[in-house]
C-alpha cells in the first residue's frame, strides 16, 4: 500500500524495513512514534533498533551519560502522548529550584504548585549501586526501548559496525547478527557511544555537531541526607568561576547528581566548584572532594551540525544532530524524534521531505540556541557585579510572594533552568520593561547599600 | 476552591494528590488547564441547574485526559470531576498545551481519539435512552440546540 497524496518520490510502503541506529531516547521514541503513526495511516513497518548497551547495568556500561532530568514540558508532552513515566523509573521529583550565588540564595517555586520535574537514571544507576540488587528502580532508556518494542519494534542487541549503500538503499552491517538492506535508516547514535564515525561511511555530507565537555557525578548522600540537605529542590549555582556556565545539584533519592556545564571543563574548574562555599554548604558534613564517585565527562551538543542531517532514506535525530543548549537534551530528542516520525510516515523519506518538514524543527532549535548563547553571555557579564546578583535575588524574593505569576523574573529563571520554554521566549520576558525596571531598581538599591557599607567601614577594614 | 491536598506530595511521584471525594474541577468554574490521570480513578459529575442531585456521566482512569473541552470552546467547565480513590493527576498548562499543538499538530491526535471514543459511547447511551423511551411510549423531547437548528 502506498500513501497517496503526499507527493514524495520515496514513501514508506507496507512492510518497509527501518533500521534505527541507537536505542537511546531519540532512537526509541522515533521507532515508537513511527509505529504509532503507521497504525493511524494503515501501514505495517518492520523496525529494528540496534542497541548493544544493556541499560540494566550500573555505571558507565549501562549509562548514556547525562544528568537525567525530565523537564516540566517533557513530562507534560509525554503524558499527553500516553507515554506516562512509570513509578519505578522516577527516582525523585522536584517542585522547587534554589538559586545560589556568592551573595545569597533564593528558592523559586513551581508556578503550578505540584511535582512536575522527574529525576531518572538513564541506565541501571550509579557505579556501586549493584550491591543493592535487585535495583529499586528501572532505567529510563530501557523503559523507552521496551515501549517501542511493545509497539512492534525489534531490539537487536548488537552494534552497527558498518554502513554502506546498495541500489540507493542503506545497508547495515552488524557483527553479532541482524543487518541487511533497509528502506530507511534513522541515525540516533548520540555523541558518546563512538558510532558517529560509522555514520560517516555513508558519505552524504554529515558532520558531527559542535560539542563541549560537561562533568556529571552521582554522589552518594543516603536518603536522609538528601532530604535534609536538598529536599525537593534542584540547586542551581551561578558561581563566578571563569568559563563556568552553571552547576546543578539534583536530589535522586539516595544520590545527588552534580552537573557542571561550561567551556572546557577541566580538573581545576571541578575542584573550584567542589571547594566553593555555596556547594560545600549542601554537602554532608566533613565532605571535601569525593575520591571515586560515579563520574563522567560526556560531550554535549552546543551547536547544530554544519553538515547535512539527512539524505534520501537516511536521517539523523537527537544529540548527534541538534539539541537544546545546556538543558533538556531528552526533550530535544523527543522533538526531533517526533518530527522525524511524522515526516517519514505521513510525507516520505526523501531528502526533499526532510528538508520541508524535519529541517525547520532542527533549525528552530538551533536559532533558539543562538539566543541562549546571548543570554548566557549576558549572565557571564552580570556575574562580575555583585550588586546585579543581589538585585536579581531581591527581585525574585519579592516575586515569590506571588509565585503563580507568569510574567516575572522568577518565572523566566524557572523556565531557564527547567527547560520549560524556549530561550527566545525567556529573552522576551526577561527584557520586558516592567521586569527590567524592577530588577534595575533592586540592583540600584543593592549598589546603594554596598556604597553605604563601604563608607561606614574604617580605613583598615577597607584595605582588607 | 479546590480541596487539593498539598501535604501529601510524596517523594518520587509526579503531579498532585487528591483523596477520595476531593474535587479537581468544579462545574461552572472558568476554563483552564487540562489534566491527565496518572494514578487512581475520577468521576465526571453533571448537575442540572434545578439543583437536583448530580448524575455520574463517566469514570476516567489512568492515562485519561479531562478538562480538554475548554481548550476548544473557552466556556465555563461543563462538569465537575471528583477523585473516587487516592488519585494523582498531572496538570497540563493550557497555554503551553496549545503551543505544543501548534508546533506539532499530531499531538492533538490523542485528544481527538479520546473525544471520538467518548462520542461513540455517548451515541450508544443515547440510543439506549431512545429505546427505553420507545418502550414506554414517551415522545423524545427535542433538545434546545435541535429546536434552534430547526428555526434556522
Amino acid at each position: 500500500m502506498r500513501l497517496e497524496g503526499s507527493g514524495s518520490s520515496l514513501e514508506l510502503t507496507d512492510n518497509a524495513r527501518v533500521a534505527v541506529m541507537g536505542g537511546g531516547p531519540a532512537g526509541s521514541m522515533t521507532a515508537y512514534f513511527m509505529l504509532e503513526m503507521a497504525k493511524q495511516v494503515g501501514i505495517r513497518l518492520q523496525i529494528d533498533i540496534y542497541e548493544p548497551r544493556s541499560f540494566h547495568l550500573t555505571g558507565p556500561r549501562g549509562c548514556n551519560f547525562c544528568g537525567g532530568i525530565i523537564s516540566e514540558s517533557l513530562v507534560e508532552m509525554l503524558a499527553a502522548e500516553g507515554l506516562q513515566l512509570p513509578q519505578e523509573v522516577i527516582i525523585d521529583t522536584i517542585n522547587t529550584y534554589t538559586l545560589h550565588t556568592k551573595v545569597g540564595s533564593v528558592p523559586i517555586q513551581s508556578p503550578k504548585d505540584e511535582m512536575r520535574i522527574a529525576g531518572i537514571f538513564r541506565g541501571g544507576g550509579p557505579k556501586g549501586a549493584e550491591s543493592q540488587r535487585p535495583l529499586p528502580w528501572d532505567s529510563f532508556d530501557w523503559f523507552l526501548l521496551q515501549r517501542a518494542c511493545a509497539q512492534g519494534a525489534r531490539h537487536v542487541p548488537h552494534r552497527i559496525t558498518d554502513l554502506s549503500w546498495s541500489a540507493g538503499r542503506p545497508v547495515v552491517t552488524s557483527r553479532g547478527g541482524g543487518g541487511g538492506t533497509y528502506d530507511f535508516l534513522v541515525a540516533a547514535t548520540g555523541l558518546n557511544g563512538g558510532s558517529m564515525e560509522v555514520l560517516g561511511h555513508l558519505n552524504f555530507g554529515y558532520k558531527p555537531p559542535k560539542t563541549t565537555k560537561a562533568y556529571v557525578a552521582e554522589l552518594y548522600y543516603g536518603n536522609e541526607q538528601v532530604e535534609k540537605l536538598l529536599g525537593d529542590s534542584m540547586h542551581v549555582f551561578l558561581l563566578d568561576i571563569p568559563g563556568l556556565k552553571f552547576v546543578a545539584l539534583t536530589p535522586k533519592r539516595h544520590y545527588a547528581t552534580l552537573i557542571i556545564l561550561g567551556d572546557d571543563i577541566n580538573r581545576d574548574m571541578i575542584v573550584r566548584v567542589f571547594k566553593s562555599p555555596q556547594v560545600q554548604a549542601l554537602f554532608p558534613l566533613g565532605w571535601d572532594i569525593p575520591v571515586h564517585p560515579c563520574q563522567c565527562y560526556p560531550h554535549i551538543n552546543i551547536g547544530m551540525s554544519s553538515g547535512k542531517l539527512f539524505t534520501d532514506r537516511v536521517v539523523v535525530v537527537g544529540d548527534c544532530g541538534v539539541s537544546r543548549l545546556y538543558k533538556d537534551g531528552i526533550g530535544a530528542a523527543y522533538r526531533t524524534a517526533k518530527a522525524c516520525a511524522v515526516t517519514a510516515v505521513t510525507h516520505g523519506v526523501s531528502a526533499a521531505d526532510f528538508r520541508q518538514y524535519y529541517h525547520p524543527v532542527c533549525r528552530k532549535m538551533s536559532l533558539d540556541n543562538d539566543v541562549g548563547h546571548i543570554l548566557f553571555a549576558i549572565d557571564g557579564v552580570s556575574s562580575r557585579f555583585d550588586f546585579l546578583r543581589e538585585g536579581m535575588l531581591d527581585t525574585v524574593r519579592r516575586e515569590q510572594r506571588y509565585p503563580h505569576r507568569r510574567h516575572s523574573l522568577s518565572a523566566a529563571l524557572w523556565d531557564t533552568f527547567t527547560g520549560s520554554a524556549s530561550y527566545a521566549d525567556i529573552f522576551m520576558r526577561t527584557f520586558n520593561p516592567l521586569i527590567m525596571s524592577h530588577y534595575l531598581w533592586a540592583s540600584f538599591k543593592a549598589l546603594g547599600r554596598r556604597i553605604g557599607r563601604r563608607l561606614m567601614l574604617r580605613p583598615e577594614e577597607k584595605e582588607r | 476552591m479546590l480541596f487539593k491536598d498539598d501535604t501529601k506530595k510524596s517523594q518520587g511521584t509526579l503531579g498532585s494528590h487528591y483523596r477520595p471525594g476531593e474535587v479537581i474541577i468544579r462545574q461552572g468554574d472558568p476554563p483552564g488547564d487540562i489534566y491527565v490521570v496518572l494514578e487512581g480513578r475520577v468521576e465526571v459529575m453533571l448537575q442540572k441547574s434545578d439543583g437536583s442531585s448530580p448524575k455520574r456521566m463517566t469514570i476516567l482512569e489512568k492515562d485519561d485526559l479531562f478538562g480538554e473541552v475548554s481548550i476548544f470552546d473557552h466556556l465555563p467547565r461543563t462538569a465537575s470531576v471528583y477523585a473516587i480513590e487516592d488519585t494523582r493527576v498531572l496538570t497540563l498548562d493550557q497555554k503551553g498545551f496549545v503551543q505544543h499543538i501548534q508546533e506539532d499538530p499530531s499531538m492533538a491526535l490523542r485528544l481527538l481519539k479520546q473525544i471520538g471514543r467518548r462520542t461513540r459511547r455517548l451515541n450508544g447511551e443515547l440510543l439506549r435512552l431512545y429505546e427505553l423511551l420507545d418502550e414506554h411510549d414517551i415522545p423524545v423531547p427535542a433538545s434546545p440546540e435541535a429546536e434552534k437548528d430547526a428555526d434556522r
